[in-house]
């Protein structure tokens, strides 16, 4: 048996599995989405960099915030100062006099080199060192966490930082020497460098916070490492754990509070038959707002017709910037005002909202003379 | 209309029945037609096909889950015409799903032949096991030719997190088929 021929002779799987990959939804959603009505799950689309100027950096940022977007600028030196002037990004102590919080087991030291959080959620980086990672392995890893020693089920997504990134001139090189980047095989695969110069890998975790209300800061989060390890050659090599043992990180969960931007340009996008009611960005979310026309039963239904999951493709700054890498999100429905309200955490880059000149969103698609779909050019909505 | 008036209007040999089934599910059908064959063209003719058959075997067939019996004509309308040396030149989405799939199949099984209905069955049994998360993710991934990004939109998660996901049920699939060992 091949590939293509389990992907073709799988034609037989139970009716009522088919049905329920076109009609079934998440029965747990997003927490803070659970209990409120008619929620559909979106997509946000998001955004930037910064374009302030000078002022030093107060800590140095991990690689993961650094190059979080590996196709979009860095952040900007003052971007970084703001984001720690406002709480957004933190460097968690273990004791007053500074120390870092970390644990070691087995030679491996693991430390939280960094939080960005904000009242949506944010994004945790691990630091790792004394990891042998073997010479063209991917490395893995196992954990879980409490908060205030309760098991919590948030939202989340996590990746090992792989060391690409693009030069000024667009081209794929290596983070940490700015060297081209090595590829590999007939598809001219990338191969990702996932230790720094120092030997250090790193691995993030991107939460959502069921309550966006900033309740969860000021709590305690313990994050338990039970073991490092690589990822399997084939997807039939399941992860081997190579260095099994315990590494119990805790920390008071700190982030930003501060109010975001707001806009609201009533504005029509395209022809869509939908109007951009508010927009609210922060640093490391962004919330829009809105109004569907009464063509559309509701936003599952303009979903459908459209084909557009109703966020925006990107943003354009002041200084003509435009930036379209998309971070993730979810909204909700409300039927009375048939209105639609897409939030978007984790940004894939900080932001400065005061640097925001408007949005750009979705417009469909064409196909080419290869029968691919190529985007029509967005639509752009100025924030006055 | 519900899916069993339609189905009514094809026992009543009605062609109406064809213009119901167009507006509820047509624009469905057309979209997984069109991930699996990246033609629109192709996807077209291969939900025209869905009907014609539709209509060809309603009667005597009854389907008592109607979406998911044109979504299986449709699918396997869409594998009949698509052009795999062409979509290997052009690295369609496809054949990425075939290669996805490629690392599922453990060592001892890459020699067997297996009957489709088998293989649907260890599948099906394989999915019922999982989180209903993942197994909508898989669903959409390896049933309805969904990109991961699209994935990700329509569960309002992160790619990274799709791709998570779709890696571990596959490696959790590759176990089970082990497990499960060569049916004979």
């Amino acid at each position: 048996m091949t590939g293509k021929q389990m992907l073709m002779d799988m034609e037989d799987l139970d009716a009522d599995l088919i049905e329920e990959g076109e009609f079934g939804e998440f029965q747990k959603g997003k927490g803070h989405m659970t209990k409120k009505k008619g929620f559909l799950i979106l997509i946000a689309a998001t955004l930037i960099m910064g374009t302030l100027t000078g002022a030093a950096v107060y800590t140095r940022w991990s690689n993961s915030m650094e190059y979080r977007n590996p196709w979009s600028p860095q952040p900007s030196e003052q971007i970084k100062q703001q984001a720690e002037k406002t709480g957004l990004s933190v460097v968690p102590k273990e004791t007053a006099d500074g120390a870092a919080v970390s644990a070691t087991d087995q030679g491996i030291t693991v430390t939280v080199a960094q939080t960005m959080m904000d009242q949506y959620g944010g994004t945790v980086v691990f630091r790792i060192s004394g990891f042998d990672l073997p010479e063209g392995e991917k490395p893995w890893c196992w954990w879980d966490y409490t908060v205030d020693g309760e098991d919590v089920h948030w939202s989340s997504a996590a990746h090992f930082f792989n060391g690409m990134t693009l030069n000024e001139n667009g081209e794929a090189v290596y983070a940490k020497n700015g060297e081209p980047i090595s590829t590999k095989g007939e598809n001219q695969e990338l191969v990702p460098d996932y230790q720094d110069n120092e030997g250090n890998i790193e691995y993030s975790i991107d939460f959502d916070f069921p309550e966006s209300d900033g309740r969860y800061f000021g709590k305690e989060m313990t994050i338990t490492f039970t073991g490092f390890g690589i990822q399997g050659e084939r997807f039939e090599d399941p992860e081997t754990v190579t260095v099994p043992g315990t590494w119990e990180l805790t920390w008071t969960l700190e982030g930003s509070t501060e109010e975001p931007k707001t806009w609201t340009p009533n504005a029509e996008i395209g022809d869509w038959g939908v109007t951009l009611v508010e927009a609210e960005i922060g640093q490391y979310s962004m919330k829009t707002t809105y109004r569907l026309d009464d063509k559309y039963k509701d936003a599952k239904d303009f979903q459908e017709k459209t084909g557009w999951s109703i966020t925006p493709a990107g943003v354009r700054l002041k200084d003509g910037t435009d930036l379209y890498e998309i971070g993730g999100g979810a909204g909700r429905w409300d039927e009375e005002n048939q209105l639609v309200t897409t939030v978007s955490t984790n940004l894939s880059t900080v932001l400065d909202p005061e640097q925001i000149a408007g949005m750009y969103f979705y417009a469909g698609y064409d196909l080419n003379e290869n029968g691919y779909r190529v985007d029509r050019p967005y639509y752009y909505v100025p924030l006055g | 209309m519900t899916d069993e008036q339609i189905v009514n209007l094809f026992f009543e040999r009605n062609e109406d029945a064809i213009q119901q089934t167009t507006n509820k599910y047509g624009s469905r059908l057309l979209n997984m037609a069109s991930h699996l064959l990246c033609s629109q063209e192709d996807a077209e003719e291969s939900v025209n096909d869905t009907y014609l058959k539709a209509w060809e075997t309603i009667p005597p067939t009854r389907p008592q889950h109607f979406y998911a019996y044109l979504s299986k004509i449709c699918r396997h309308a869409a594998f009949a015409i698509l052009d795999w040396k062409n979509a290997a030149k052009r690295k369609a989405e496809v054949v990425s799903l075939t290669q996805e799939m490629e690392e599922c199949i453990p060592g001892s099984w890459q020699n067997a032949e297996l009957d489709s209905r088998e293989l649907s069955r260890i599948l099906s049994a394989f999915l019922r096991t999982q989180p209903q998360e993942n197994r909508l993710i898989f669903l959409r991934r390896y049933w309805y030719a969904d990109t991961v990004r699209e994935i990700a939109q329509r569960y309002g998660i992160s790619e990274s997190a799709v791709t998570m996901r779709l890696r571990r049920t596959r490696d959790k699939l590759a176990a089970y088929l082990k497990k499960e060992g060569i049916p004979v």
